[in-house]
């Protein structure tokens, strides 16, 4: 097999190129929101928000009897319903805010199976929502992604200077009378959406993955916010869509390769990097 | 009395804030306030005027920054009253708060003129971008505490003091008319602290209110013309000589002081941690200080 080749052989398959269409508008857009779930330190949370949709799909499923389009809208009702559940339980009662993430976390995650166990041959569209399957995906679907992944991005770059603030420094964001809590909440709802869009590509059980990692390798390279987001987004499309060749051509899942393929950007350049990586370090002393 | 709509708020239509002309810029009564359910401040009251600057100093727990909270308007208050040039300070977009360093997460990925812009936020609103007035307002004030040739360092890279003259800055940007500062002399040397009080001169010659919480009484006597004395109560108000009293000081610090008398007044030597353990007393008289211990002449005879 030649070398171009070698690329141009999935393309022939529309339900790859969709994949990679896919692929490549939520590397990029899980990468722009996940660096602020990095910089805040919201890791635990996208982990859980990503769990939580579980009990949306199954009642979804219940309900309209595995229609792929209500699935969906059932899963974002769930995620933002979630997040907002959260910020109201770690405000209101006196818990700390990643006990209030664990126990929604761990509760929807539970009602979900829960639903699912009471559901015959819902077994192989499990497996879809927790690993992903992004070789499914449909034209609407793309539609979708792209129209919600296109609201997201617009809101990140209107309210850039606002999330920022609110990110940095809060107490700052207070004495310049935002209203800093419609900020909080408006940027965990992106999170929300953003999981709910990437998960047919990954599925729940990896999407932190591409959340975190292609932005924290973003962060080793780059020490601006707007160029953080810029490399990030480069570096979750290249795991997109070379996570996608390796699935094709050695057939393994899809949402593991893509997700495998950001983690070794992250190690390469963890212990490769010229100044920072752990080699030079090493070197160094 | 005369009144006039005050630039800090003109874009705050729902929430005008008038400032009082003839109110001071702080003005405190009976205030009492809690912190985990415990009282931090209680019966304290005090009045600054505008362009004033007040030390306020205490040892650890005394509830310096719960006042700084309570007067930018980040904690409520659980008694008495507070007003910032006439008004409840929720209301003010004029206050910068800068908290104590070890608050910051220095290795968020934004430069210095990223930091100091942010002060231009609350004037610009939503949706608004940074224009060529405010640009050349954060160079301005970038200028005014030196940090110029800092513009384009992301924050990791800044000294202690650095750090501290950047927050000035961005207080300058915000065209604050009340700054108030957590401890931003703490872990200095005193080279960086000089450098760091000359950019506190440029908040003076604004007219700008100045509100400092620091341990170093040396600092807090020459440096300011007002001192508050803080132990949840407020032991004494004024000028550094007649608060800084051989009684008030005993009844603030205890035993984590020393005072020595000596002809023309009391020499008092104190351990600014105040961290309990020995503590070493200093004899010698003057301003000379470290980052530690710091000599004063506190007054009077006894």
């Amino acid at each position: 097999m030649s070398f171009v080749e070698w690329f141009a052989a999935p393309m022939r398959y529309p339900f790859m190129v969709r994949a990679m269409i896919a692929a490549v508008l939520v590397g990029g857009l899980s990468a722009v929101v996940g660096s602020y779930v990095v910089l805040r330190s919201m890791a635990f949370l996208g982990d859980a928000l990503a769990h939580a949709v579980l009990p949306g799909v199954a009642a979804g499923y219940l309900v309209a009897a595995g229609d792929r389009q209500s699935l969906f809208w059932w899963a974002l009702g769930t995620a933002i319903g979630v997040a907002l559940g959260t910020e109201a339980i770690s405000r209101r009662a006196r818990i700390k805010e990643d006990t209030a993430i664990g126990i929604v976390f761990a509760g929807t995650f539970a009602l979900g199976i829960a639903l699912i166990s009471t559901v015959r041959g819902f077994a192989v569209d499990l497996v879809h929502v927790l690993f992903g399957n992004v070789l499914g995906v449909s034209n609407a679907d793309l539609v979708l992604i792209g129209a919600f992944g296109g609201g997201v991005l617009l809101l990140v770059v209107l309210f850039y200077k606002e999330f920022l603030v609110v990110s940095f420094d809060p107490t700052l964001a207070v004495t310049l009378r935002l209203p800093t809590t419609l900020y909080r909440i408006l940027l965990l709802v992106l999170v929300a959406i953003t999981v709910v869009v990437s998960l047919q590509t990954v599925g729940l059980g990896l999407m932190l993955a591409m959340l975190i990692t292609p932005a924290t390798t973003a962060y080793l390279l780059t020490r601006r916010l707007p160029r953080m987001m810029g490399v990030g987004a480069l570096l979750g499309v290249f795991s997109g869509v070379a996570g996608l060749y390796l699935s094709f051509h050695f057939g393994i899942a899809s949402g593991a390769a893509i997700v495998l393929v950001a983690i070794g950007l992250f190690l390469g350049i963890l212990t490769l990097h010229p100044r920072s990586g752990l080699l030079a370090r090493a070197l160094r002393r | 009395m005369t009144s006039r709509t005050h630039p800090c708020n003109r874009r705050q239509a729902r929430r005008p804030v008038v400032h009082d002309a003839d109110a001071p810029a702080i003005a405190v009564g009976g205030l009492g306030a809690s912190h985990d359910g415990r009282t931090a401040l209680a019966g304290v009251s005090f009045e600054v005027p505008a362009g004033g600057r007040l030390a306020i100093v205490g040892p650890n727990g005394a509830g310096k920054s719960t006042l700084l909270r309570v007067l930018a308007g980040l904690h409520a208050a659980d008694t008495g009253t507070v007003r910032v040039h006439g008004h409840a300070p929720e209301g003010h977009i004029c206050i910068a708060f800068v908290p104590q360093s070890a608050e910051v997460d220095w290795r968020f990925p934004v430069t210095v003129t990223d930091v100091v812009s942010m002060g231009r936020i609350g004037r610009l609103g939503p949706l608004r971008r940074m224009r060529a007035a405010d640009r050349a307002i954060v160079e301005r004030a970038l200028d005014a505490v030196d940090l110029l040739d800092r513009a384009d360092r992301t924050i990791d890279a800044l000294s202690g003091g650095e750090r501290q003259r950047m927050f000035v800055a961005r207080a300058l940007a915000q065209e604050s008319e009340l700054v108030l500062m957590d401890e931003p002399f703490a872990g200095l040397d005193v080279a960086s602290r000089d450098e760091v009080l000359a950019g506190l001169a440029r908040l003076k010659t604004r007219g700008v209110t100045l509100l400092v919480a620091l341990h170093d009484l040396g600092i807090a006597s020459s440096r300011f013309e007002r001192i508050l004395l803080l132990k949840q109560r407020m032991l004494g108000f004024g000028a550094p000589a007649d608060v800084l009293t051989r009684e008030a000081l005993q009844a603030a610090y205890g035993s984590c002081l020393r005072m020595v008398e000596g002809e023309g007044g009391v020499l008092v030597a104190h351990d600014t941690a105040c961290s309990g353990r020995a503590n070493r007393a200093r004899s010698h008289a003057g301003g000379t200080s470290d980052s530690r211990e710091n000599a004063i002449d506190a007054g009077g005879p006894p």
